[in-house]
């Protein structure tokens, strides 16, 4: 392997983020040349510089326009909360009604069709009817 | 029924504010921080720590409790760093000598003085270094930043920019290249005998 291949393992060798076997390649490598040496060097003092520099304070009043500005946000999303829960509701129970009547409908149609043939039969298997069909009743009384 | 249901979500939505506001004050002082040496010092600064607080508490229901916030958070202000850079970059240029069609007139130069408030985070940022990070691909100085500044390791830097160990790897081997050939320049008296080899 050449310096080049070691010098792109400088940083994350820096950073203690070589595996095992890298690490010893790295180590044998950095014993040898004085090249990556100097670019090993050079990472730490570039990391240093950043890892030193102050902390960035928030200007004044920062932190009220921050929880003003969210805050705010919330109670937006939380006006349209009751529209769109009733919204929800009302769909519901339209699609219930609309269900419950499909399905009385279902049922008396199946009803009727049972009637019929049964006319039919009676009709057809009954020679002294003479085409005379007795009135049927499924009501019980 | 809905009564009670309404009772309910609006407690437990009341639990999940309380809650976001106690993350957020304890974080917010660091999300700044992180915001201005990725956008630079001012308004973007704060429109950017603003914008990725307000994405958080939209989205904190898909926030798993286990992690930490922070990471969470910077994840989300990459994110929106990333975009706002692009958006920037998408701009159209105008001419400044030209009139606007529309209008007739011409543009306004805002002044290139850097305003008090600028000048001092400049100054206890480290002018130099601040102005070397604003020099930096975005996502290198990223990858950087919460390397050097946040003291992440590489795996949780590549959560946060939900890409892979090797990518953040080469990402921070480059960026720290950036950084050295930009403060270089800036300041060679200064720099030359740290950084050149």
């Amino acid at each position: 392997m050449n310096c080049n291949h070691f010098q792109n393992l400088v940083s994350a060798y820096l950073d203690g983020e070589l595996g095992g076997n890298e690490m010893r390649a790295m180590r044998s490598h950095l014993n040898l040349c004085p090249d990556c040496c100097a670019e090993l060097e050079i990472a730490r003092a570039v990391k240093a510089t950043m890892s030193h520099a102050p902390l960035a304070e928030p200007p004044a009043g920062f932190e009220d326009r921050l929880f003003a500005h969210v805050l705010k946000s919330e109670k937006r999303t939380h006006r349209f909360l009751p529209i769109t829960m009733i919204g929800v509701v009302a769909v519901v129970a339209f699609t219930i009604t609309m269900a419950t009547v499909r399905v009385q409908r279902a049922q008396t149609t199946t009803a009727g069709v049972d009637v019929s043939r049964d006319e039919a039969y009676i009709e057809a298997s009954d020679p002294f009817s003479n085409g005379l069909v007795v009135n049927t009743s499924y009501d019980r009384h | 029924m809905i009564g009670s249901l309404f009772k309910e979500k609006g407690a437990t939505q009341a639990q999940r504010k309380e809650l976001f506001e106690g993350l957020m004050r304890d974080s917010y002082r660091q999300a700044y921080n992180f915001a201005v040496r990725l956008s630079g010092p001012g308004q973007e600064a704060e429109d950017l720590v603003q914008e990725s607080f307000l994405r958080a508490f939209r989205f904190f229901h898909r926030y798993d409790e286990s992690l930490p916030f922070l990471n969470w958070l910077y994840r989300i202000m990459s994110n929106a760093h990333i975009d706002s850079v692009r958006r920037k970059n998408r701009l159209r240029v105008t001419s400044l000598d030209q009139p606007l069609q529309s209008t007739g007139t011409t543009l306004d130069v805002a002044d290139t003085q850097p305003s008090i408030e600028r000048q001092m985070v400049d100054d206890s940022m480290g002018e130099y270094v601040q102005h070397a990070l604003t020099t930096m691909t975005p996502e290198f100085r990223t990858a950087v930043l919460l390397a050097d500044v946040e003291g992440m390791a590489y795996e949780e830097i590549a959560e946060v920019m939900n890409t892979s160990v090797g990518t953040v790897r080469s990402r921070i081997h480059r960026g720290r290249r950036q950084l050295r050939k930009s403060l270089m320049e800036q300041n060679p008296a200064h720099y030359r005998g740290l950084y050149e080899l």
